[in-house]
């Protein structure tokens, strides 16, 4: 299905919106409407005019000055006055929001141990899916999502180091490729916005996350399974126990701020090992990866 | 799973560099000492052979900065 035509009900404050992401509060500048479309189709719910300052980010899309705003034109992202990626064409302004969000939270939001990996819950517990690139999280993560599982994140395994829990912070599943199709073929009713063709990831397309999702994106989930997922072509669907010791080597490597947070992360992350069945899936048919899953979760 | 405080890192021992670690957190032991207690748990005749091995557990627990030899 593709993303209606919603209304913008919500407050606009001059040229910035304020809006939460699960625990942040974001002050987003913006002007153009390449960028305000989707992002009051998916995120309009969230949008806040109640926040208060100080922010958790001061963030920007904006023309850069100079001939580029009209010849070609292209956009910048800025994080306070940083500008970590090189200009995006302009119609790709939503792809570049999302992707400099994740460099925010990536790069600052240390009170949390920070892991690559997709999050979902299902029956109070929640299943961990760390993995690198092109593995498949992605789509695995939103196939779970359209069977009921709740999303946290696709992108971020957000570990409260004081009760160990994970933090949601629900937002759009950026699809990439063939992986649209699939997603779009798996779920029907998947709600999907317009495909970005060509961008540095190649052709991507946005998942909204399901309305429950959204609705208890401020209710964290103890953590009970760590999946490392990997497609393969052509594969069936193994699933393999993992020893505690190289989980944890894998989700250290995995997380992006280990090293920065030294003690906390090492005890941390100890404990999420201990508190969690660990496994290896190698999958070819999405279908029977999220058949696993859900016997996982049994009962 | 070894966390070091002095530099930060994280290491993965084996089981019995990861005992030698243990034991001395109990208190300093010298090589000979620590390859009589190992070769007792591991139920091994304490050799040369088995005391080099402890020596060279000791360097490498040296050189990550795990352990330190007493002046």
């Amino acid at each position: 299905m593709k993303v209606g035509s919603a209304a913008r009900p919500f407050v606009k404050k001059g040229d910035w919106i304020d809006f939460r992401t699960g625990p942040f509060f974001v002050r987003l500048e913006t002007r153009l409407p390449e960028l305000l479309d989707p992002f009051y189709r998916f995120y309009g719910r969230a949008v806040d005019a109640s926040a208060v300052e100080p922010f958790d980010f001061y963030v920007a899309v904006k023309p850069p000055v100079g001939l580029r705003r009209w010849f070609r034109p292209q956009v910048l992202f800025f994080l306070d006055s940083e500008t970590p990626f090189e200009p995006f064409p302009r119609s790709h302004a939503f792809p570049l929001l999302e992707w400099g969000l994740n460099y925010a939270i990536a790069t600052r939001a240390h009170q949390y141990c920070l892991l690559h990996s997709a999050v979902l819950e299902r029956n109070g517990r929640a299943l961990i899916l760390p993995a690198l690139p092109g593995s498949g999280k992605s789509t695995l993560c939103a196939a779970l999502m359209h069977r009921g599982w709740r999303l946290l994140s696709d992108e971020f395994g957000m570990v409260r180091p004081e009760t160990g829990e994970l933090v949601p912070m629900p937002r759009v599943i950026p699809l990439k490729n063939r992986s649209i199709e699939v997603i779009r073929d798996f779920a029907p009713e998947a709600v999907l916005g317009p495909v970005f063709p060509g961008t540095r990831k190649g052709d991507v397309a946005h998942l909204a996350p399901t309305a429950d999702s959204l609705a208890r994106q401020h209710e964290p989930a103890r953590p009970a399974w760590i999946v490392f997922p990997r497609f393969v072509s052509g594969a069936g669907c193994t699933l393999e126990p993992v020893a505690d010791s190289l989980a944890f080597i894998r989700l250290s490597n995995n997380s992006f701020n280990y090293q920065l947070l030294g003690e906390t992360a090492y005890r941390t992350l100890t404990r999420l090992v201990a508190g969690c069945e660990r496994y290896h899936l190698e999958y070819g048919d999405l279908e029977s990866a999220v058949v696993r899953m859900e016997a996982l979760a049994a009962p | 799973m070894v966390f070091s405080r002095l530099t930060g890192e994280t290491h993965l021992l084996s089981a019995l560099p990861a005992e030698v670690l243990r034991m001395l957190t109990e208190g300093e032991k010298s090589g000979a000492e620590l390859a009589t207690a190992t070769g007792a748990l591991c139920e091994v005749t304490v050799d040369e052979d088995w005391l080099n091995g402890i020596d060279r557990i000791l360097q490498r627990l040296e050189a990550l900065f795990l352990v330190e030899p007493v002046d």
